[in-house]
């Protein structure tokens, strides 16, 4: 009986070595024009805001911690990194409507000021992203002056 | 006095007995079959015409739209989209009684979630289509809509 519990914790163990091998690329691309910090002036508190929260899974620029290279984990991280960015990369801000850039800002102030993002999950390993009403506020209020500030030429 | 088989007209719908100076009686079955068939004649083309209708809808969305755009709308949309809906989520992202009193910011955000869910094939959604199939958006009216979303967002800009 030892002798099969030795054999499955050795199987596990190879296992777990075997799937070191095989890790999700990383996002860790360069930060060009099209970023959003280069589009439009962001308050360096709100910049601050936005790389604890939010930057990590929607840019393409993620800060990983040492167990992010720990396959299982390394794979969720990067799955939850895809996701975000599909939904909205700040990296790629450039590239948007003027239509969609206040769809998303529009979506992005709903979603905090819910409790919906960061996601519990983040936030619970991230202390620095738990948003206080404060900075909930700040960063609603930043998010309407740019909306109508991309009005503005348009409608010049 | 009248025969027992036979009372007045005006028993029947009064449920006194009908003295009237001449004692004229009508024969009571008769009459009522005939009213029977009126009333059903009468009921008949409205009924007919709620059938053909489908139990017409009110004017709810008060945005101005084209009419082709809002019978879609009304059709595939509005159902999980209007006031009385539950789902908070589906009203925070539209809701068709609320939609002409937003601002521009806000209306402008909420025609590119449109123009984005049904291009993504996300709307409506597939657990809706799957048991509500009559509920999918034909290739030709997604086009139709996304394509008024377009126009009506490059509008408001420009307002």
């Amino acid at each position: 009986m030892k002798k099969i519990l030795r054999l499955g914790g050795l199987l596990l163990v190879a296992v777990f070595l075997a799937m070191q091998f095989f890790q999700p690329e990383r996002n860790s691309g360069e930060v060009t024009a099209a970023h959003l910090y280069r589009q439009t002036q962001v308050p360096p508190g709100v910049q601050r805001m936005l790389n604890n929260a939010c930057m990590d899974c929607h840019s393409n620029q993620t800060n990983y911690d040492w167990y992010h290279r720990l396959a299982l984990v390394s794979w969720l991280i990067s799955q939850h990194i895809t996701e975000g960015k599909q939904e909205l990369n700040f990296s790629e801000w450039g590239s948007l409507s003027v239509i969609d850039r206040i769809g998303l800002l529009e979506d992005m102030s709903g979603e905090v000021k819910r409790g919906a993002m960061p996601l519990k999950s983040y936030s619970f390993i991230h202390h620095e992203a738990r948003l206080s009403t404060a900075q909930v506020d700040s960063l609603a209020e930043w998010i309407r002056h740019y909306q109508e500030g991309l009005l503005l030429p348009v409608s010049e | 006095m009248h025969a027992l088989n036979k009372i007045t007209c005006w028993e029947v719908f009064t449920g006194a007995p009908n003295y009237s100076s001449d004692g004229w009686a009508f024969n009571c079955e008769i009459m009522i079959k005939q009213a029977h068939l009126f009333v059903l004649l009468m009921a008949l083309p409205g009924a007919t015409a709620a059938f053909a209708q489908e139990a017409p809808k009110p004017e709810k969305i008060t945005y101005p739209m084209p009419g082709q755009v809002k019978t879609v709308m009304i059709n595939k949309c509005y159902d999980c989209h209007y006031d009385g809906e539950r789902d908070e989520e589906a009203k925070a992202g539209l809701n068709f009684n609320t939609l002409d009193q937003l601002g521009k910011i806000k209306q402008l955000a909420v025609f590119s979630n449109i123009q984005k869910e049904i291009e993504k094939g996300a709307m409506p959604p597939k657990k809706f289509v799957t048991k509500y199939p009559k509920a999918a958006l034909t290739k030709e009216e997604a086009d139709l809509l996304v394509e008024w979303v377009k126009k009506e967002s490059a509008a408001l800009l420009k307002q």
